[in-house]
């Protein structure tokens, strides 16, 4: 199966502000991708010049084959994307706007509005500008698949939707998925990729620095452990061990190694209570960044 | 089609407004003043006899021809090319930067349309909206020109004398495509419609009053003189080449602008 995605090198300056450096994506057809970091870490920058909104400074990226800059056209009849952040025209009513964007495809979305608009519970008659942010939110995501794309890309889409809203958005993006979608899916809440990706690209100061899927992230790579001892351990150190916390008798910290070292490590010690675990994503995550300056 | 219709069905209500102000106001002008004017010749002549010169030259009055149609037409005609420019100016400023004050210039740039192509259809729709309302301008010029002038013999030269509109109306709206695509905001469309069409109201009282031929090149309002279509014929040449210039390197600014630059994030 063909990339839908595919990045070689691609970099983006902004005058002499970093953008990104050297981003290698590859996401598969059918595929739904994570891409996650903290704000600033280049998210957008890159789903930016994916769509043609900004010019690359330099590498290649392509979409179903096609050049991001000289096929954008093509490109952009197949794609459907949510903003973060969703504005529209002033004075229009949420049918005038989805009717104004169907009209830039050729094919007839009004089923397809109806179906969208239902399963989000959203009012069409209303104006926009009177809407909540969350109304708002799912103007915009009817407005992103509302002619059925191939590559459905959401930028930090959930946020101002309520959980349950979340997850019938979930759901909405799991059935484009299930006919044929792929997804690019950029978030800093990891729970949310966590929830529906399959793989995920992590993103920080402008450079993919690990690609993983998620099972693997969390099966493969790092325990967390934490254990309380009769007395204080001083300076607790193991090789594998990262963000130690000591805390009175308690210790934790994420570990990656060896299990047998692990538990011989702690055999060691006069144990009153541990505990390893699963980490959550949120916490390796924060190991991708430890030591470097998270840009707001 | 469809970016050309919507940018037509957001516009036309103003440029409906600002059209009918202006005929309204040359119907009044001419229909209502004209014959009462010529008709006070002597009195008038002795009013303006009591200001100083540069007075009535800032107001447009050039005391040779005034007391003719073609005289008082191009009078008149300073304040109708002022609200045509601030007209145009609004067109081409609300078209242009629709998205960017409503926020929603990632919508309409990720839709599968090139910015050539947007870039067009904007132009199209603003095009449009002047035609049409220099359409009624003329044919209105023409019928008050049979209605009122003395001796209506030079059709032809009423015609060129009114469409001087239409030209200093499409250096205008190269002027405000210019501003709209360049500004990094437009707080208000209708302010900054009015702040071009002042200014350049305020260029062109200046030129008449200190009669410097080299302002006048900078000057919009005097690129296409009414008063000299009348009573010679023709426009003057160097203004008209500078007029073309100046509209065409503004729209190419623009149009380069709009179609290479980067859609910055919210």
């Amino acid at each position: 199966m063909g990339y839908a995605i595919q990045t070689s090198k691609l970099t983006k300056y902004y005058g002499k502000a970093r953008g990104i450096i050297d981003v290698d994506l590859a996401v598969e057809e059918g595929e739904l991708f994570g891409f996650i970091g903290p704000n600033g870490a280049g998210k957008s920058t890159t789903i930016r010049t994916l769509l043609g909104l900004i010019r690359k400074t330099g590498g290649e990226a392509s979409i179903f084959g096609m050049d991001c800059e000289k096929d954008k056209v093509k490109i952009l009849e197949q794609v459907g994307y949510l903003p973060g952040e969703v504005f529209y025209y002033d004075n229009m009513r949420a049918i005038d706007l989805l009717r104004y964007s169907a009209s830039f495809y050729k094919k007839d979305c009004t089923g397809r509005i109806r179906e969208l608009a239902d399963a989000l519970s959203l009012d069409l008659n209303k104006k926009i500008e009177d809407m909540s942010l969350g109304n708002k939110k799912k103007v915009g995501i009817v407005q992103g698949l509302l002619h059925s794309p191939r590559l459905i890309i959401l930028d930090e889409p959930t946020s101002g939707l309520d959980p349950l809203m979340q997850r019938t958005f979930f759901d909405l993006i799991r059935r484009e998925n299930e006919r044929g979608a792929t997804v690019l899916f950029s978030s800093h809440i990891l729970g949310e990729v966590q929830r529906i990706c399959d793989r995920v690209a992590i993103i920080k100061e402008g450079r993919i620095v690990d690609l993983k899927r998620i099972e693997d992230l969390r099966k493969n790579s790092y325990k967390k452990v934490s254990f309380t001892t009769a007395a204080p351990v001083s300076d607790f150190t193991l090789s594998g061990a990262a963000k130690i916390v000591q805390d009175g008798n308690q210790t934790s910290f994420l570990y990656s190694g060896d299990v047998n070292a692990l538990f011989a490590r702690l055999a060691g010690l006069q144990l009153v209570n541990a505990d390893v675990s699963e980490p959550e994503l949120e916490e390796i995550f924060l190991h991708y960044y430890e030591g470097g300056e998270e840009k707001a | 089609m469809n970016v050309f219709r919507f940018e037509l069905r957001r516009a036309w209500t103003s440029a409906t407004v600002w059209t009918l102000v202006i005929l309204g106001l040359m119907a009044g002008l001419i229909a209502g003043a004209l014959p009462v004017f010529l008709d006070s010749r002597a009195n008038v002549e002795a009013m303006l006899s009591n200001f100083p010169p540069e007075f009535a030259a800032a107001f447009g009055l050039e005391l040779d021809h005034i007391f003719s149609f073609g005289g008082f037409y191009s009078f008149g005609f300073l304040y109708y090319s002022l609200f045509g420019a601030i007209m145009t100016a609004v067109i081409g400023l609300d078209l242009f930067s629709r998205e960017k004050r409503e926020k929603c210039t990632d919508f309409l740039m990720s839709k599968p349309r090139s910015r050539d192509g947007l870039f067009l259809a904007k132009l199209l729709a603003a095009l449009t909206l002047i035609l049409l309302s220099n359409v009624l301008f003329i044919a209105e010029s023409l019928a008050l020109y049979r209605a009122y002038a003395p001796v209506p013999d030079a059709p032809a030269r009423a015609l060129l004398a009114s469409s001087a509109l239409l030209f200093t109306e499409l250096v205008f709206l190269a002027i405000a495509v210019f501003a709209a695509v360049f500004a990094r905001k437009v707080r208000s469309v209708s302010g900054a419609a009015t702040a071009i069409g002042f200014g350049g109201f305020i260029l062109s009282a200046l030129q008449s009053i200190l009669e410097e031929e080299k302002l006048r090149y900078v000057t919009p309002f005097k690129y296409f003189d009414p008063s000299k279509a009348f009573f010679e014929g023709s426009f003057d040449t160097p203004y008209v080449i500078t007029a073309v210039l100046l509209t065409l390197g503004l729209l190419i600014a623009a149009y380069i602008r709009y179609t290479r630059s980067d859609v910055p994030a919210l």
